[in-house]
């Protein structure tokens, strides 16, 4: 279910009602639970089941850590819950009702069994059978091997789910060119996996519920309801930010309460996330399409330019999400914490990881960077830390070799820009010079036109064309006609208007006050103005077609 | 009294939402009324859309005459057809339309050569492309609203989804929206004029839209060359590629199905292969074949005439990689109004 569609917003005012009108805790808990169910199965119900295994998974694994040990009556509950949502979920013809309708669905109910069916249906069965026995076995081993016991499931369960679901069909692919260019036959396995929402996103907040559990950082949540909510929590479920545990268990030991306030704040960042996400990210979205589509040919100025497109589309796009999710949060009353700092003003590529998709970043240095060692041991070793964080974090965008280049890429920048402040400390004259404001803006400079390479390996995923674009973008051609945009295809006015609306408010946004904060300090009879210009806006400026969010596909 | 604390939050919230939503909700309203009343009214359709919305006036403005014969086609027609051309190769008793419209396709030109038989013309001419028999390309929604816009709904026969695969319900559901369902879905309309009017202000080569002319609808003022051209040339390659991977060609069924339907009212459709540029065979080449041998079997299995004028144009009379320019225009509606003659001759002599 897309944030910017009418049965959204019928979501929304049924959760809002709820809790406006039920002070009960676990009431509310349980209502937005299977309203995020709900949200989530939108898209297929089927993905639901993944959800629940995930959560089953890490609430048991947790309490195993925390040497809690359930009693067989919860044990048997919960394999009852996976034994039951599994055939729930996997034998009604839910794709038959979810794209041909009831009536199709009618006629054909149950879904015909074939083997992803028969997988699906024998994993979730087995893990009701075998979980309960692990579990018991686990508890018969010493006080640190259980806890690893518990730990290592719990990360082969998750990281094995998002590995077969993400990356199945690229090993496969990707083994299937290898071999086909060495000559040798063989016939590739022809399972077509379909690819769950969001998996990338809470299969990684899950995780990271049983390493903080592990490492003693918060007790393991004995409400099996609380565990599934902070897994499912709709809002930022499909793309982040990615929570940790300590940000949300705290909040649900009390009811949630709508207030004044927090109406108030929460819808206008909300407004500010649709105004970026459908005004400006889906009106550039069609100018980028229109250059990358076949970009071979294009001149240097517009793969730049392309790149620069993108930029603010993906920033508009993800930044938007977050900031919808965020705002809806907090209309509930929940403060999700922030996930963009205003990256495109940093001024070296470490800043910029400080500030982009901070959920992400600040996970894989929590737990992937600093387990490894981090800078602990010495420069080389960090920059092979940084380098396997940054390629992983890479892998973890798409399953395309392009993400993989792009998050080696990061990785090189990183080490570079370790490498400059080992040689530009802070009392030596090169770093004076770059922290004057000319060199601050050179700084930025540089780091702008490294980041919007980045960009560009993010976003062309045919290596011809990327090869193309690259040697474009860094070997300037001298042609300076931007006629191979094409004025009349894909509205460019439209989407030069955007980008300059975007350069304005962001700008000011960035020197001043962020617009939800401005706007909420705005007298109301300002602020009424403005609502009603940005329904006129909204109104023109809303494409015809709801266009999903980019972070959708990760 | 602790209980009234939250419910004076909670009316304080639902006060807050109506302070934001209320507002929001009148400026779409206000945006409404202003398309409705004057931005539609005054200001009128951009481009491509204004010419499918005209074409009710152009058909009330044709001349009534029973030998009227109708040429449709996407831009190569708008810019590659003079009707008062192909008339003077044909006889005084014909009378010459230029119908074609830009961007027009298989399922968009099915809706809208619907539209045209309803004023009985005596000849429909279709021109069409090689790229036309591969994957059949959806209803741009804003062009299927236009097509709401125009009534185009009315024709009831033709909407029946049997007769129309491909039409998605998106696009059918434009077709069968109200005045207001329709003015909304044309909401962006504003900005795609503003698109408009800096393209005809910026570009020397692109002359402003003319959506009531019938002889020659010219938008392309001059020749494109070089790394331009190029660029073109590898834009219309990769289109083609596009539509016929994986040989998804199910433009043949479509046009056959398309040319059935015509046959059932008094018109005769008459299918014509419109010329490729010759700087475009290597892209082309494998196509042509294969589009010259799907009208072939089309012209076999219903009976339909086919006018192949694939390799009537040189390099010089094309403006671009696919439409002609003047002297192309001129020369192609020659030879298409020869084409016609003879067959027109040929059918008569086989009568007597």
């Amino acid at each position: 279910m897309l944030f910017q569609t009418p049965e959204f917003l019928v979501l929304f005012i049924i959760v809002l009602g709820w809790l406006i009108w039920n002070r009960n805790a676990r009431q509310q808990q349980l209502f937005l639970l299977i309203t995020s169910y709900i949200f989530y199965g939108w898209w297929d119900a089927r993905f639901v089941l993944l959800i629940i295994l995930s959560t089953l998974i890490d609430y048991t694994a947790a309490l195993g850590i925390d040497n809690h040990r359930l009693s067989a009556k919860k044990r048997i509950k919960i394999a009852s819950i996976m034994g039951l949502a599994t055939l729930a979920l996997m034998l009604p013809n839910w794709p038959e009702l979810q794209t041909q309708g009831l009536s199709a669905f009618i006629d054909n109910p149950l879904v015909t069994l074939n083997t992803e069916n028969y997988a699906a249906i024998s994993l979730g069965l087995m893990f009701s059978v075998i979980g309960p026995i692990a579990y018991g076995f686990y508890f018969k081993l010493s006080d640190k091997g259980r806890k690893k016991a518990f730990l290592i499931t719990s990360i082969i369960a998750n990281l094995g789910m998002l590995a077969f679901f993400k990356y199945f069909n690229f090993f496969i692919d990707s083994i299937d060119t290898v071999v086909a260019q060495s000559g040798i036959e063989w016939a590739a396995p022809a399972l077509k996996v379909t690819l769950p929402v969001g998996i990338s996103f809470y299969t990684f907040q899950t995780m990271s519920y049983t390493i903080d559990a592990y490492r003693g950082d918060i007790k393991a949540e004995r409400s099996l309801l609380k565990v599934a909510l902070f897994v499912a929590y709709f809002p930022q479920l499909v793309a982040g930010p990615i929570l940790r545990p300590q940000q949300l268990f705290p909040t649900l030991d009390k009811p949630w309460t709508v207030t004044g306030q927090s109406m108030r704040s929460g819808m206008n960042l909300a407004l500010v996330g649709l105004f970026k996400k459908v005004l400006i990210a889906d009106n550039v979205a069609p100018m980028v399409n229109t250059i990358f589509e076949n970009p071979g040919g294009q001149s240097s100025i517009v793969i730049m330019l392309g790149s620069a497109l993108f930029a603010v589309q993906i920033y508009c796009d993800f930044s938007g999400y977050t900031d919808i999710a965020r705002g809806i949060s907090r209309v509930f009353g929940v403060e999700i914490p922030l996930n963009f700092n205003f990256p495109y003003f940093s001024t070296s590529i470490i800043d910029f990881w400080r500030k982009w998709h901070i959920s992400l970043s600040s996970w894989l240095r929590d737990y992937l960077y600093i387990p490894l060692g981090g800078s602990r041991k010495g420069p080389s070793f960090t920059y092979i830390n940084l380098m396997l964080t940054m390629l992983l974090g890479g892998l973890w965008h798409g399953a395309s070799w392009n993400f993989v280049i792009w998050g080696g890429y990061q990785g090189v920048l990183l080490c570079l820009n370790r490498a400059l402040q080992a040689v530009a400390p802070k009392d030596t004259t090169l770093y004076r010079v770059l922290h004057t404001k000319v060199g601050t803006f050179f700084r930025w400079g540089a780091t702008t036109y490294l980041w919007l390479l980045g960009w560009l390996i993010f976003r062309v995923s045919d290596f011809n064309d990327l090869a193309y674009c690259m040697q474009k973008y860094v070997l300037f051609d001298g042609r300076l006609s931007l006629g191979a945009i094409g004025l009349g295809r894909g509205s460019p006015v439209t989407a030069l208007l955007a980008i300059t609306l975007f350069c304005m408010l962001h700008l000011v946004g960035f020197v001043s006050k962020r617009w939800d904060e401005r706007l909420n300090s705005t007298p109301w009879p300002i602020r009424v103005v403005i609502y009603a210009t940005l329904g006129i806006l909204f109104f023109y400026g809303w494409p015809s077609q709801s266009s999903a969010f980019i972070y959708f596909q990760f | 009294m602790p209980e009234a604390k939250p419910k004076l939050e909670s009316v304080r919230a639902i006060a807050e939402l109506c302070t934001i939503a209320i507002p929001i909700l009148a400026g779409v309203v206000i945006a409404y009324v202003v398309l409705s009343v004057f931005i539609i009214p005054r200001i009128g359709f951009p481009g491509d859309l204004s010419r499918i919305v005209k074409l009710e006036e152009r058909l009330d403005s044709s001349p009534v005459d029973s030998n009227r014969v109708v040429l449709v086609s996407n831009s190569v027609g708008v810019e590659g057809l003079e009707a008062t051309s192909v008339q003077q190769e044909l006889d005084s008793g014909f009378a010459v339309e230029n119908q074609a419209v830009n961007s027009l396709d298989l399922l968009s030109g099915r809706l809208y050569i619907g539209r045209v038989l309803e004023s009985n013309p005596q000849i429909l001419v279709w021109i069409l492309r090689p790229e036309t028999i591969g994957r059949i390309v959806p209803i741009n929604p804003e062009v299927a609203s236009a097509m709401r816009f125009a009534n185009f709904h009315n024709q009831a026969d033709w909407l029946n989804e049997q007769s129309i695969p491909g039409l998605s319900p998106e696009a059918r559901s434009r077709l069968d929206a109200t005045d207001f369902q329709t003015l909304v879905s044309l909401r962006s309309i504003p900005l795609r004029h503003l698109n408009d009017q800096v393209r005809v202000r910026t570009r020397k080569g692109v002359l402003p839209p003319k959506p009531l002319e019938l002889n020659a609808p010219y938008q392309i003022n001059q020749d494109i060359a070089g790394q331009k051209l190029q660029r073109h040339l590898d834009q219309i390659a990769f289109n083609l590629d596009e539509r016929t991977k994986d040989d998804n060609i199910d433009g043949i069924a479509f046009i056959q199905s398309t040319i059935q339907q015509i046959l059932q009212t008094s018109t005769t459709p008459i299918l014509v292969i419109a010329p490729t540029n010759p700087l475009a065979d290597e892209a082309f080449s494998n196509a042509e074949v294969a589009f010259a041998q799907a009208m072939n079997e089309i012209s076999q299995s219903t009976g339909v005439v086919v006018i192949d004028l694939t390799k009537t144009l040189s390099s010089d009379e094309f403006a671009d990689a696919i439409h002609p320019n003047r002297g192309g225009a001129r020369k192609f509606s020659a030879i298409l109004g020869q084409a016609l003659r003879s067959h027109f001759d040929q059918t008569a002599r086989e009568q007597n």
